[in-house]
């Protein structure tokens, strides 16, 4: 009786969550790059950051194609009726743009284009993350405790930053 | 030999294996034996059933469960609610009746023959299960306490034991334990509503709520409290923890109900489990769940998209 997916009795709920999960995840490593590089002193580890960042985005990438075809199975009511009603959509929507804008201008041409500018457009990484988070809690019904533990992880990192641009600053 | 032409679905797609092959305890020496299949059941054994419904493998039902004073995944209860001793089962029976105090589980249910009753489950998540279950009818539980006329409610608590319920000791849970639920008086003693004590011809799995729980097929699944330890009648509409948590979300009422919409999931349509990625079994939800024959007069005169 066992289906032969290996997900459970529900694989599309199964995959949309496992890509949600890791998109989340991903960020979050892809946030943490520049100051565990700082700390190491390493050169290397810093050059990935683009790249931990684009795969970052591929799971973001694939949750919403996931969402797209399994959940609303491409009926395009269901899915403005989602857009429209459901506050979690719409904070995952938003991110998702934000965090599209990211991964296009990502490239050594947007770089240069853009100047100084483009450090700027690429903090927009935190508004984006903030919104995944409230997807995220907004979805849940209960029991907070991994969300908490993400949460946590960003508040540190993003302090760790703040402090940082604190002290150059004076 | 035809014995019920009005049969919305024939007996061999309803009638699980493990009925003829796999019972057990007392239940097995119930009705169950005695009819032997369900084409023998009284109508309300299959009542609301569609014709396209066929009873949800015994694995899903007993591995795919939403019960939170185990943990919030899905996989948490069957992992996990074999920490909940069952035996002895005591029930506190308060409130507007003349029968009150402290009953074993055992005295409880001496003497009330389970019943088969083959119901379309409906989870307010949008996913739906067909559960052959067990259960004997509420009304005659709860007429043994000899409820006043003045009781118009009954209130139902699940067990409320941290250190065998690993998701009341969470830090991270806002549910204000034990969990709580209740039925206006007119639902409790619908014949529809049974308090379950088996399912496949078994008894009730942890993970299902043993050793009794509420099963009432035409609300959401959260309205079926298990693991039940208390019953109070009241004058006043009691709360339920669903609606003392989201009220927005989840009324006291919490009917099946295509029409009234939910901040998270679209109750327009659900996904009938086992579901797969090719095939995600995705139909159209009913009123009352499909049980509105059965039940939609008790609600005459109410505006359901108020009263949720």
């Amino acid at each position: 009786m066992e289906s032969g997916s290996g997900l459970g009795a529900n694989p599309d709920e199964a995959v949309v969550r496992y890509l949600g999960e890791w998109s989340i995840r991903m960020l979050l490593l892809a946030y943490s790059i520049t100051p565990i590089s700082r700390v190491f002193h390493s050169a290397r580890l810093s050059r990935m950051r683009r790249a931990v960042g684009l795969t970052a985005f591929t799971y973001v990438l694939l949750h919403f194609i996931s969402y797209v075809l399994l959940f609303v199975e491409l009926d395009w009511q269901l899915f403005t009726e989602d857009l429209s009603e459901r506050a979690y959509v719409i904070f995952g929507a938003l991110a998702f743009i934000c965090l599209s804008v990211m991964a296009v201008t990502s490239t050594r041409g947007w770089k240069k284009r853009l100047g100084m500018r483009w450090r700027i457009l690429h903090r927009v990484f935190h508004p984006a993350i903030i919104l995944a988070f409230l997807h995220y809690i907004w979805l849940t019904r209960d029991g907070f405790g991994v969300i908490f533990l993400y949460v946590s992880c960003f508040c540190i990192l993003a302090a760790e930053r703040g402090y940082r641009a604190i002290k150059t600053a004076r | 030999m035809k014995i019920h032409q009005a049969n919305k679905i024939l007996n061999s797609e309803i009638t699980p294996e493990s009925i003829f092959h796999d019972r057990r305890s007392f239940i097995g020496k119930s009705i169950a034996l005695a009819s032997g299949t369900l084409a023998m059941l009284p109508g309300l054994g299959r009542a609301g059933l569609q014709e396209d419904d066929s009873i949800t493998p015994e694995k899903i039902v007993t591995s795919y469960n939403n019960f939170y004073e185990f943990g919030t995944d899905k996989s948490d209860p069957v992992e996990y609610a074999h920490n909940m001793v069952v035996d002895p089962w005591t029930v506190s029976v308060s409130g507007r009746a003349n029968k009150k105090g402290q009953f074993s589980y055992e005295d409880l249910t001496k003497g009330l023959v389970p019943e088969e009753r083959v119901y379309r489950f409906r989870c307010v998540e949008a996913w739906s299960m067909v559960v052959p279950w067990m259960g004997i009818p509420l009304k005659k539980v709860l007429e043994q306490f000899e409820p006043h006329g003045d009781a118009k409610y009954v209130e139902f608590k699940t067990l409320y034991r941290p250190s065998e319920m690993r998701g009341q000791r969470s830090y991270f849970s806002s549910i204000d334990w034990p969990y709580v639920e209740g039925l206006r008086m007119d639902e409790a003693y619908h014949p529809l509503a049974i308090m379950a004590v088996g399912l496949y011809g078994k008894d009730l799995p942890n993970q299902n709520g043993a050793p009794w729980r509420l099963m009432v097929p035409w609300k959401y699944g959260f309205k079926s409290i298990k693991s039940i330890v208390s019953i109070r009648f009241t004058e006043k509409q009691p709360r339920n923890t669903w609606n003392l948590l989201a009220p927005h979300e989840y009324g006291f009422y919490a009917n099946v109900n295509p029409e009234v919409s939910h901040p998270r999931w679209s109750q327009a349509s659900e996904r009938r489990l086992p579901s797969s990625l090719f095939d995600p079994n995705r139909r159209p939800t009913l009123p009352f769940n499909g049980y509105a024959e059965e039940v939609a007069s008790l609600y005459a005169g109410m505006d359901l998209s108020k009263y949720y």
